[in-house]
C-alpha cells in the first residue's frame, strides 16, 4: 500500500523528471566538491611534505581552489534547481489531485467529510508531497552518488581499503536510517494516546479553568494537567534516549571507518603496494565520504511521512462519485419545476432512512419553506435537489425529467444551492459575485447587490467592489456574508433556488431581513425553497413543509 | 530573532543547566577531534616519512579508534541531553502558563478559544524538541569547538590560526548583512506570496459552493495559473534568500582551500611539519562545521522559539484580579447584603463598555434577576461578582467590606456558580461533582434530588461511579442540572446562576425552574435570564440596558 501510493506520485512527477535529476546532480556536485576538496587538500599536503619543486604542485593547488568554490556555488544552484522542481511538481500535484477531488464534494467524500478538517488536511497532505524529492528522495540519491564516487575512488588506488569504506558506508546509508526511522515510529505511536490526553486534559483545564477557580478547585485540576504531562515524560524518556542514537551513529562509523582505511592502506605503504603520497588522500576521503549520509536519518523520516500523506490523499480520491453523468444527456432544463416525488434516501449502515416518501414541488414564482428540527433531513433534501446526491428510492424530477437525465452541471445552472456558510474566497468582492455570472458587468453586479440590500455597505468598503474580503482580507460579518450569499442569488441565471439555513448564524434582526430578501426572489419570478428553523417569514410563503424525522408534513397551503 | 532567548534560560532553569552541560561535553567532542587528527596526521607522517610498519603505528590507531567511540558518545549524550531538556521545558513553561491563566485571567479563558491555548501549550511547545536536540547542541558546539581548535592550532601553527580566526567571524557578519540586504525585499513580496499560498486551501475548502455554482471544474486552470505565479514569485524571493547560505558554504570551504595551499607551500619551503600540517586540515571542516549545521538548523528551531515566546507573551498578560497586600477578612455572605456600586467594565480596544454603570444591592436570602438583551452584559457583570476580574470603574462591596480589598479566594469561596456551559471533568462522576472528595453520599444524593437530576444519576450505569466521557454522552439539558447539583452540594451562601434555562428543551427548563424555587429560603440566588417564567421568581430584577442605569439605588 504505502510503495503503492508512492508510486502513484512517482508516476505524476514523470514529466519533471530532468528538472528533478537536474537537482539531484547538483547536490551531488556540491557534496562531491566538498569531500574532493579535503582529498585533494589531503593529497597535496602529503605530497608537498616530500619537498618537489612546487611547480609540481600545480594541478593539486588549482583542484583544491578549484573545490574549494565550487562546493558553495553547486549549493546554491542545487537549491534553487530543486525548490524548483519542487514546486513545479507542487503545482501538477494540486491540478491532479483537485481534479478528483472535484466531483467528490460535498457527498461523496464519507461521513467525516462534514467537518472542514477532511479537505484542510487534504490541502496539507498535498502540500507535503512535494518535499517528497528534495528531503526524502533527493538524500539518498546523492549518497548513493557520492559515497559510489569515494568508494570508486579508493578502489582505483587500494581495493582493501575501498572494501572496508564501502562497508561502513553502507551501515550508516542503510541501516542506521532504517532503524531511527523505525524507533521513531514506533515511539510516536506509543505515545499519541498519552500525547492526547495531554491535549484532552489541558484543554479541559482551560475550558473549566472558570468554574474551577470559583469552587477552588484549580489545584487539583492543575495537578490533573500535571498528572497527563508527566505520564507523557515518562514514556518519552526512554524514546528520547533511543531517537538520539542516529547521529551518534554515523559519527562512530564515520570514525572507524577512518581508523579502518588507515589500518589496511598503511601496511600496503610500507610493503610498496601504494604510493605514499595517497595514505593521507584515502584518510580524508574516507573521512568526508560520510558528509553524504548524515541527512539519511532525517530523509528516511521524511520519506514515512509522505508516504502516509500520500496514503491518505489516495484513500480521498479514490473514492467513487456518488452521482454521475449519464451517456445522452438530456437537452439542458429550463427549471421551471422541481418536484420531489416520495423521495427516500438510506445511507448506508444506518437503520432508519435519512428521508422517507418525501413529495414536495417548487415551482418558478412559487416559494415553499422548508421547516423541522436539526437532525430532519433538511439539508440532504436541499442536496438531493442540486444532485449533490441521488436518492435511494422514488425521483426528483426537474421540468418533468429525473435529474439523473441531465447534465450535472445543466441541473446545477437551472438549480442553485445557497449553503449556510455563504462561503466568500478571499479575493475582491467583485470576483466573489461573479462566481455566480462570470464576466458579469460592475453595473449588473451593483443592481444584484442593491436587490439584496448589500450595495450601502459594499460602496463603504475602502476600494468599494475592489476590496479585498474572506481570509486575509476585511473580515466580514455573518450578515454581510449572507448579503453577498443573496446578490449571487439575483445574480445567477438559475431560475430555483434552494437556500439552507441562510439564517442559521445570524441575530433575530438580521435573519429576518435576509428572509424578507429570499422572498423578494420569490416575487421576482424565481422558485424559491427555504429551508429554516425560524418561524420567520412563513406567512408569506405559498406552502410550509414540515420536515420531522426523514417525513414531510403539510403545515399549511396557501 | 535572536537564537537563544534569555528568557527561556531564565523561566527554565533546566534549559540553563543543559546549556552547561552541552558546554562541557563540547570541549570533551573538541579535545576528540583534536587526539583524532593529531593522530592521523602522526599516524600518516610515520608511515610516509618514516616508513614504519603498522605495529610501529598502533598507538595512533588506538587513539583513532578511541576518538571515534568517544565522539559518537557525545554525539548522542548531546542528543539525548537536549530532548530530555526539551520535554522538561516544555512541561516547565506548560505549568507555569496554565497556572498563570488560571490565577490571573480566569475571565479572559472564556474569550481566547481554548482551543488556540491549548495548540500554544502543547504542540507549540512541542517544536522546543527540534531546537534543544538538533540546534541548541550544535550552536553550543559552534563557541566551543572553533576556540579550542584555534588555539591548539595556533600552539602549531600560527599562520593557520590566523587565517581561522579571521574567516569564521566573517560568516555571521556576512549572513547578517546579506539577511539584512534581503530582508526588505523579502517582505515586501510576502503578502503577494501568502496570498498565493492560501489560494488552494481556499479552492478546496470553498469547493461545495463553487461547486453549486458550476464553478468547481475551472478551478483547475486557475489552480495550475496560480500556482505557477507563487512558483515563480518564491523563486525571484529564495534566488536573493540563499545568498546567505551561499556566503557561509563559500566562506567554510574556501578557508579550508586557502589554509590546504598555504600550508603545502610552507610544506614545500619546510616551514612546518607534515604531522601538524595534517591536523589542522582535518580539523579546518570540523572548525566551520558546527555553525553550518546550526545555521541549517535555525528553521527548524526557530519554530520552538516561536512557541516559547508565545508562551511567554501569554504570561506576560497582566493579571485582571488584584490581589490586595494586606486582604481584609472576608465577611460572611449569609449575614451582610451585597451592594453593586456604579459598577462599570470595558474591555480592551473595544469603545462601548461592556459594564455600563450598573448599581444595584443583594440581601441574604434574595432573589435577584439580572435581566437584559444578549449582548447587555449580564455575563461581564456576573464574572465581576464572581470576582473573575476586576471592574474598570465602581466597587463591589459585601457589608462595608471593598471587594478589592479582599483576597479574591477567599470572596469566590462564599460562592456557587453555574455558568452558562458548565462542564464535568471526564471520569467518575463522583469526582465530576465532587472533585476535593469532601463530601458524603447522601449530601451528594441530597444535592441531586434537589437539582431534579436525581433520575439522570439512577440512569447511569455504576449511579454515581459511572464514568463520564465519550461513552456516556449526556444532554446540554443533563449537564446543566448535574452541575446546579454540585453547585448546591457546595452549600455556599451566595448561588449565581447563568442564564440557566436557555437552549434547554421545555422539561429540562421546566426542572431547572422547580429546582431553583424549591431553594431553601437562606440561600441567596442571583441570576442572569431572559426568561420570563424564571425572571417571575425574582424577588427583584437589574436591569442592564444599553443607557446606564441606576435600578434600585443604594439603600
Amino acid at each position: 500500500m504505502t510503495e503503492s501510493a508512492l508510486r502513484r506520485v512517482l508516476r505524476s512527477a514523470r514529466p519533471l523528471r530532468r528538472r528533478l535529476a537536474l537537482g539531484v546532480l547538483l547536490g551531488a556536485l556540491a557534496v562531491g566538491a566538498g569531500v574532493a576538496l579535503l582529498a585533494t587538500s589531503g593529497y597535496l599536503i602529503s605530497k608537498a611534505s616530500l619537498r618537489p619543486p612546487i611547480l609540481s604542485l600545480t594541478v593539486a593547488i588549482v583542484a583544491v581552489r578549484f573545490f574549494g568554490i565550487s562546493r558553495g556555488v553547486f549549493r546554491y544552484l542545487e537549491r534553487l534547481a530543486s525548490h524548483d522542481a519542487a514546486l513545479r511538481l507542487l503545482a501538477r500535484l494540486r491540478v491532479a489531485f483537485f481534479e478528483r477531488l472535484e466531483p467528490l464534494v460535498p457527498d461523496g467524500l464519507g461521513p467525516q467529510a462534514r467537518s472542514g478538517d477532511l479537505l484542510s488536511r487534504f490541502v496539507g497532505d498535498v502540500d507535503a508531497l512535494q518535499h517528497l524529492f528534495v528531503r526524502a528522495l533527493g538524500p539518498p540519491l546523492v549518497a548513493l552518488a557520492v559515497g559510489g564516487g569515494a568508494v570508486a575512488t579508493a578502489l582505483v588506488f587500494e581495493p582493501p581499503a575501498a572494501l572496508v569504506l564501502a562497508a561502513a558506508l553502507l551501515v550508516a546509508a542503510i541501516a542506521v536510517p532504517l532503524a531511527s526511522a523505525r524507533i521513531v515510529r514506533q515511539s510516536g505511536r506509543r505515545e499519541a494516546p498519552a500525547r492526547a490526553a495531554l491535549t484532552a486534559g489541558v484543554l479541559d483545564l482551560l475550558e473549566a479553568g472558570p468554574e474551577a477557580v470559583v469552587a477552588g478547585w484549580q489545584e487539583e485540576a492543575l495537578a490533573r494537567a500535571a498528572a497527563a504531562d508527566e505520564a507523557l515524560r515518562r514514556l518519552r524518556r526512554r524514546s528520547a534516549l533511543t531517537e538520539a542514537l542516529g547521529d551518534g551513529l554515523v559519527t562512530l562509523v564515520a570514525g572507524l571507518a577512518l581508523a579502518g582505511v588507515v589500518w589496511v592502506a598503511a601496511p600496503a605503504v610500507h610493503a610498496g603496494r601504494l604510493d605514499g603520497v595517497l595514505l593521507g588522500m584515502l584518510a580524508l576521503l574516507a573521512l568526508a565520504s560520510f558528509e553524504a549520509v548524515r541527512p539519511l536519518p532525517v530523509a528516511a523520516q521524511h520519506l514515512g511521512a509522505t508516504a502516509a500523506a500520500a496514503e491518505r490523499l489516495y484513500e480521498v480520491v479514490d473514492r467513487d462519485p456518488v452521482v454521475a453523468d449519464p451517456p445522452a444527456p438530456a437537452p439542458a432544463p429550463a427549471g421551471r419545476e422541481l418536484c420531489f416525488a416520495s423521495v427516500t434516501l438510506r445511507r448506508e449502515g444506518r437503520s432508519t432512512p435519512v428521508l422517507e416518501g418525501v413529495d414536495l414541488v417548487v415551482g418558478a414564482g412559487r416559494s415553499v419553506a422548508l421547516v423541522g428540527p436539526s437532525g430532519a433531513g433538511k439539508t440532504t433534501l436541499a442536496h438531493l435537489a442540486v444532485r449533490f446526491l441521488d436518492p435511494t428510492g422514488g425521483c426528483v424530477l426537474l421540468d418533468g425529467r429525473d435529474l439523473r437525465d441531465y447534465q450535472q452541471e445543466d441541473v446545477r445552472a437551472a438549480v442553485l444551492l445557497s449553503d449556510q456558510d455563504a462561503r466568500l474566497f478571499a479575493t475582491s468582492v467583485r470576483e466573489n459575485l461573479r462566481i455566480a455570472r462570470p464576466g458579469a458587468r460592475d453595473d449588473e453586479l451593483r443592481q444584484a447587490l442593491s436587490r439584496a440590500r448589500a450595495l450601502d455597505w459594499v460602496d463603504s468598503l475602502p476600494d468599494g467592489l475592489d476590496t479585498h474580503v474572506g481570509e486575509q482580507g476585511l473580515l466580514v460579518s455573518g450578515g454581510q456574508r449572507q448579503r453577498i450569499a443573496l446578490a449571487r442569488a439575483f445574480l445567477s441565471p438559475a431560475r430555483l433556488i434552494v437556500f439552507d439555513e441562510p439564517a442559521a448564524h445570524l441575530d433575530a434582526e438580521t435573519a429576518e431581513e435576509i428572509v424578507d430578501t429570499i422572498l423578494d426572489l420569490a416575487a421576482d419570478g424565481r422558485g424559491v425553497l427555504l429551508i429554516s428553523h425560524s418561524p420567520y417569514g412563513l406567512d408569506r410563503v405559498d406552502e410550509v413543509v414540515r420536515l420531522e424525522a426523514g417525513r414531510a408534513l403539510r403545515a399549511s397551503a396557501a | 530573532m535572536r537564537p537563544v532567548d534569555p528568557r527561556l534560560l531564565r523561566e527554565a532553569p533546566p534549559a540553563r543547566r543543559f546549556l552547561a552541560i552541552a558546554a562541557l561535553l563540547g570541549l570533551a567532542d573538541a579535545a576528540a577531534a583534536i587526539a583524532q587528527a593529531a593522530a592521523l596526521g602522526l599516524l600518516v607522517a610515520h608511515v610516509l616519512l618514516g616508513h614504519r610498519t603498522l605495529r610501529a603505528v598502533t598507538p595512533e590507531l588506538e587513539v583513532l579508534v578511541a576518538a571515534a567511540l568517544v565522539r559518537g558518545l557525545l554525539a548522542w549524550a548531546l542528543e539525548a541531553g537536549g530532548r530530555l531538556t526539551a520535554l522538561r521545558v516544555a512541561a516547565e513553561l506548560r505549568r507555569k502558563l496554565l497556572a498563570h491563566l488560571l490565577a490571573a485571567r480566569p475571565a479572559g479563558l472564556h474569550e481566547t478559544p481554548a482551543g488556540e491555548l491549548a495548540a500554544a501549550a502543547v504542540s507549540g511547545l512541542d517544536s522546543l524538541d527540534p531546537y534543544f536536540a538538533r540546534f541548541l547542541p550544535q550552536l553550543v558546539l559552534s563557541l566551543v569547538l572553533p576556540v579550542s581548535i584555534l588555539v591548539w592550532v595556533a600552539w602549531h601553527d600560527l599562520a593557520s590560526a590566523l587565517v581561522m580566526a579571521l574567516t569564521l567571524p566573517l560568516i555571521p557578519i556576512f549572513g547578517v548583512l546579506v539577511g539584512k540586504a534581503t530582508q526588505a525585499r523579502t517582505m515586501r513580496r510576502f503578502r503577494t506570496l501568502s496570498l498565493l499560498s492560501a489560494y488552494f486551501l481556499d479552492v478546496v475548502r470553498g469547493l461545495q459552493t463553487l461547486r453549486a455554482f458550476g464553478r468547481g471544474r475551472a478551478q483547475t486552470s486557475t489552480i495550475a495559473a496560480v500556482s505557477d505565479a507563487y512558483r515563480r514569485e518564491t523563486m525571484g524571493t529564495l534566488r536573493v534568500g540563499f545568498l546567505s547560505a551561499l556566503v557561509l558554504e563559500l566562506a567554510a570551504t574556501l578557508s579550508t582551500a586557502v589554509i590546504a595551499v598555504e600550508i603545502g607551500i610552507r610544506l614545500v619551503g619546510g616551514g612546518i611539519a607534515l604531522a601538524p600540517a595534517l591536523a589542522i586540515l582535518v580539523l579546518a571542516p570540523e572548525y566551520y562545521g558546527p555553525l553550518r549545521a546550526a545555521a541549517a538548523q535555525f528553521h527548524a528551531a526557530a519554530d520552538g522559539l516561536a512557541a516559547a515566546s508565545r508562551v511567554f507573551e501569554l504570561l506576560d498578560l497582566p493579571s485582571e484580579v488584584a490581589v490586595p497586600a494586606t486582604p481584609l477578612p472576608m465577611p460572611d455572605l449569609a449575614r451582610v447584603p451585597l451592594r453593586l456600586d456604579g459598577l462599570e467594565l470595558s474591555y480592551p480596544g473595544r469603545s462601548e463598555r461592556a459594564v455600563a454603570g450598573v448599581s444595584g444591592i443583594v440581601r441574604p436570602g434574595e432573589r435577584v434577576a439580572l435581566a437584559g438583551a444578549s449582548g447587555a452584559g449580564k455575563t461581564s457583570l456576573l464574572s465581576l461578582l464572581l470576582r473573575l476580574r476586576d471592574p474598570s470603574g465602581g466597587r463591589i462591596l459585601a457589608g462595608e467590606t471593598d471587594a478589592a480589598s479582599v483576597d479574591p479566594a477567599a470572596w469566590r469561596a462564599q460562592i456557587a456558580w453555574l455558568p452558562q456551559r458548565p462542564r464535568l471533568a471526564a471520569g467518575r462522576l463522583r469526582d465530576a461533582l465532587d472533585p476535593g472528595g469532601a463530601l458524603r453520599d447522601e449530601d451528594l444524593r441530597d444535592a441531586l434530588e434537589r437539582a431534579a437530576a436525581g433520575g439522570i444519576v439512577t440512569a447511569l450505569p455504576g449511579g454515581l461511579d459511572a464514568e463520564l466521557g465519550e461513552r456516556t454522552p449526556l444532554s446540554a439539558g443533563e449537564i446543566r442540572r448535574l452541575a446546579l447539583a454540585r453547585a448546591l452540594a457546595s452549600a455556599r451562601p451566595l448561588l449565581v446562576l447563568d442564564e440557566p434555562t436557555t437552549h434547554l428543551d421545555a422539561e429540562s427548563a421546566a426542572a431547572v425552574r422547580g429546582a431553583l424555587s424549591a431553594l431553601p429560603a437562606q440561600v441567596t440566588v442571583v441570576f442572569a435570564t431572559h426568561d420570563e417564567q424564571l425572571l417571575a421568581l425574582a424577588d427583584r430584577v437589574i436591569r442592564l440596558d444599553a443607557a446606564p442605569v441606576a435600578l434600585d439605588a443604594v439603600a
